[in-house]
């Protein structure tokens, strides 16, 4: 079995911005595999439509870079905001909310936001991306696995973010350490509340190295500032630098990893089931059945002479059978009504495989029939040029017409030297 | 692979005039236009040989011949047998009769012509008519021809058996095969029959048959996809029907101002779903190349689907006892995500209780006629008056996506009985038709729900989605075998 083609986000994106312009026709079935995911990226190749997908994931990165940067200056800004510049000293119990809490508690309602998905979310992002106003976007938002490999991308990206954050505060309480060389403390109303809090977020957040390290962990109890406080806790900073290692960093380097390993099974696992691509699979696979181009060469042009009203229903059997035309259009001439007269002119110039003049028997008039074969004379020698002589009773139905019509419809025709047309009478009636 | 022209089977259809040859034709190449196949009641209609190509990406596979019938059989025969004098006539004879009899027998020198130029014969007969002496004089020409024949049973009429009988023994005697196609009854299972009936009498070109054969399986299952498609397709903007309008405070405050709003939405909510209706229709018809088959749809009298009767809401769709069901199945999901969201610290009550509602939801509902969703609400500055927007959405009725996709396999259950020979308008009608959600398994059922689910929400989700359409695929594939 030949190795599946793996597809990058790039080209994905690629293929489904291919595809949201939609597709007509594709090389036939054999130009491709059988496997669809390789059959896709041959079309996309065949194509040649790509650019768009590292433009798009360039922009993306770029947006990510500019964000974990943001995120790095503000971790550095959160840190350096928890110093008391009277006292030279940082609030521990702010720093951690700050620098660890509300990330944490960010990450906690992203989570919820993720599972629970409320309508007006999705409104909103909507409105948002309308704003964006990324027409393609628009396009391809249906594509389920794009969404999904993308929204593990942006993951990956937001995840870096945070790291970054953690990050910049680690940097910045390291610079207050090592340059300003400031102290730690705690205070608070309480009198044994905050202690006990604190000294159960110690134990609980120290864990991960509190067997190795024991000396890692400050005392409570010895840090807490009173109106003697003139610096001191340094226990305090080797906590807090692990706490934001453990804590901050590594959890998001973790989940970084794992969004970015998630993108990584989407993208492997592409299974290309949305209706789009099962419009292009059966584009690539299936056969075209061409139409049927001729049509039956037996049309045939009535043109009624004096606007007789025959009855068409009538007439039309007689002519499949005995003339082997089929009457598909009838015209007038020699009537009132000019529309008509044009109409019928026009027809002449179109003619199909026949020209049935349909004449009453009675209404012979040669100068009116030498003008109308004068026309018919121009027209090409592949068409059949028939002169029906019926005579019509008061419902249009066709009647025979007698002896002495048929000789003087004979003896005309016999003077039209040169004009060769078919001379038929009504038989029946 | 594109054949080589010489390589290409030719087959002639003939018969006595007005026996079905073109109708046949039309049924086995799916063409429903007279302006390429005329078929009528009118004897002689074919006045010449049309050459019809099966052709397909380009390539022809195979020519097939429609001719003017048979009209003087008995004398061409006699004819032919004079020029053989004495002997048992063949081709040579044939050959000498197209030469010098053309303006004596026309057609029958038209039928004949492709047939001592190579072309295997089709020939059509009703065996709902007597056995006469023409249809013998027929056989016996056609089997001078020395060509491979098949004989066509194109019954237009309720057939006796002992014609039947009489009409097989004799065919037997002069034709290599001998089949029933009804061109006005004819699937595509019968199609398929009719090309492998061709395969066992012209085994020179079975490469290019058996090829046909497969372009058609590959068309017809690219078709069922395709109406899978459009079914799903319909159901989803169906469900996702919203139809709104602004409403002022003033209006908001009086009953009969509001009512008149609702009916207006209400009036325009049916118009936009026969508008969806008609156009999943006749894509359906499209798919199937159908042009004279007439959807019973007209958005501008607002006829389509009609949702007022409770004939409607009672013959299409679930049971009530598979709508408790399936009501208990979508409320235990929703439950279950509330779980999952607090850490089962609900202790799974969330799935409990949502299946509790959702199913009684579905028993209270079940029997009542049920009105469309009003809602009146704010937007996001949506509105030009207060901000205030009357939205009239689908049907308050758990059973409206299945009766939408009961309606839609119906019509694909007409278009499949319909064939292409036949010529008269006839309206596609669901009405006295039974549906198909009720026979669903409980796991299609489970698939489809999901998938209604977020698109009644309007938000589908669209990983539900091919499952989806898997399950529909699956109907129609059922109703098309």
């Amino acid at each position: 079995m030949p190795e599946r083609e793996r597809w990058s986000l790039a080209e994905l994106i690629d293929l489904e911005i291919s595809l949201s312009d939609e597709v007509r026709t594709t090389e036939p079935s054999a130009f491709y595999s059988q496997d669809r995911s390789t059959a896709f990226k041959q079309w996309l190749e065949h194509e040649g439509k790509s650019g768009t997908g590292r433009l798009w994931l360039s922009a993306l990165s770029l947006m990510g870079n500019v964000f974990a940067i943001t995120l790095f200056i503000s971790g550095i800004g959160a840190a350096w905001g928890c110093l008391d510049r009277g006292e030279e000293g940082i609030h521990v119990v702010l720093f951690l909310a700050t620098t660890l809490g509300i990330p944490w508690l960010i990450l906690l309602v992203g989570l919820l936001l993720w599972i629970f998905k409320p309508g007006h979310l999705s409104v909103l992002g909507q409105l948002l991306l309308q704003r964006i106003g990324k027409e393609k976007w628009e396009k391809v938002q249906d594509s389920l696995e794009l969404l999904r490999a993308l929204g593990w991308r942006c993951a990956t990206l937001v995840q870096t973010a945070a790291a970054a954050f953690h990050a910049g505060a680690l940097s910045g309480l390291l610079a207050m350490v090592f340059f300003k060389r400031v102290g730690f403390y705690w205070e608070t109303t309480t009198e044994h509340a905050m202690r006990g809090f604190l000294e159960k977020l110690v134990h609980f957040l120290s864990l991960p190295w509190r067997e190795i390290a024991p000396s890692l962990i400050p005392k409570v109890a010895e840090t807490e500032r009173n109106a003697n406080w003139h610096g001191g806790g340094q226990a305090w900073w080797m906590f807090l630098v692990l706490a934001l290692i453990f804590w901050g960093m590594l959890p998001r380097v973790i989940l970084m990893c794992y969004a970015s390993w998630r993108e990584s099974r989407v993208m492997k696992t592409l299974s290309f089931q949305a209706p789009r691509h099962r419009r292009l699979w059966r584009l690539m696979q299936g056969s075209r059945r061409d139409e049927i181009e001729d049509r039956p060469a037996d049309g045939a042009l009535v043109i009624e002479l004096g606007g007789s009203h025959a009855r068409q229903d009538a007439l039309r059997p007689l002519f499949l059978q005995r003339l082997r035309l089929n009457p598909k259009i009838w015209e007038s001439t020699g009537v009132l009504d000019e529309d008509k007269e044009a109409s019928a002119r026009k027809a002449l110039k179109d003619a199909p495989a026949g020209i049935i003049l349909l004449a009453e028997a009675w209404s012979l008039a040669p100068r009116q029939m030498e003008g109308i074969f004068a026309r018919l004379r121009n027209l090409s020698a592949q068409r059949r040029l028939i002169l029906y002589v019926t005579n019509l009773d008061s419902q249009g139905q066709p009647t025979a017409p007698n002896a002495g019509e048929r000789a003087n419809w004979e003896r005309f025709l016999d003077q039209q030297r040169g004009f060769e047309i078919e001379l038929h009478f009504h038989e029946i009636g | 692979m594109t054949p080589h022209p010489s390589s290409i089977p030719t087959f002639a259809v003939v018969g006595r005039v007005n026996t079905g040859k073109t109708a046949t034709l039309a049924t086995l190449l799916e063409v429903d236009d007279n302006e390429v196949l005329r078929v009528s009641s009118t004897p002689g209609e074919t006045t010449q040989v049309q050459v019809l190509p099966i052709s397909y990406d380009g390539s022809v596979w195979m020519n097939l011949l429609d001719t003017p019938g048979f009209q003087n059989p008995i004398e061409a025969m006699r004819e032919i047998q004079a020029m053989a004098e004495g002997k048992t006539p063949g081709p040579a004879e044939l050959l000498r009769f197209i030469d010098q009899a053309a303006s004596r027998f026309p057609d029958e020198v038209a039928l004949l012509k492709p047939l001592m130029e190579g072309a295997g014969v089709l020939y059509v007969v009703d065996p709902s008519k007597p056995l006469r002496d023409g249809f013998l004089a027929e056989m016996e020409i056609l089997r001078w021809t020395g060509r491979p024949r098949l004989a066509l049973l194109n019954p237009q009429a309720e057939v006796d058996p002992a014609l039947d009988h009489a009409w097989r023994e004799r065919l037997g005697a002069c034709f290599n095969l001998v089949r029933t196609f009804d061109a006005h009854a004819a699937r595509y299972p019968e199609r398929r029959k009719l090309l492998e009936a061709l395969l066992q009498i012209e085994e020179r070109h079975a490469a290019n048959i058996h090829h046909i054969m497969d372009a058609m399986d590959n068309e017809q299952s690219t078709r069922r996809e395709e109406s899978a498609e459009a079914i799903i397709s319909f159901i989803e903007k169906s469900l996702r029907l919203r139809v709104s309008e602004p409403i002022e405070e003033r209006d908001q405050q009086v009953e009969s101002r509001r009512e008149k709003i609702r009916q207006r939405l209400t009036e325009k909510y049916s118009t936009e779903l026969a508008k969806l209706e008609l156009k999943a229709t006749q894509e359906l018809l499209k798919i199937h190349r159908h042009h004279l088959l007439k959807p019973d749809i007209d958005p501008r009298q607002h006829q389509g689907l009609d949702l007022t009767t409770a004939e409607t809401w009672r013959k299409w769709g679930l049971t009530r006892s598979q709508l408790v069901a399936a009501g208990a199945l979508a409320g235990g999901t929703a439950g279950a995500v509330f779980d999952l969201g607090v850490g089962i610290h609900s202790l799974g009550a969330g799935t409990v209780i949502g299946a509790l509602g959702g199913g009684a939801a579905a028993f209270f509902k079940g029997n009542s006629l049920p009105q469309l969703r009003v809602k009146i609400g704010g937007g996001f500055g949506l509105s030009t008056s207060d901000g205030a927007t009357m939205v009239v959405g689908p049907p308050a009725s758990d059973n409206f996506p299945w009766i939408l996709l009961d309606s839609m396999l119906i019509r694909y259950r007409g278009i499949q009985a319909r064939a292409h020979g036949r010529r008269d308008a006839t309206v596609l009608s669901v009405q006295n038709e039974s549906g198909f959600s009720r026979h669903l398994s409980h796991e299609e059922r489970k698939a489809l729900l999901g998938w209604f689910t977020g698109c009644l929400k309007n938000s589908p989700d669209r990983a539900k989605e091919p499952d989806a359409y898997q399950v529909i695929l699956q109907q129609i594939e059922k109703i098309a075998e």
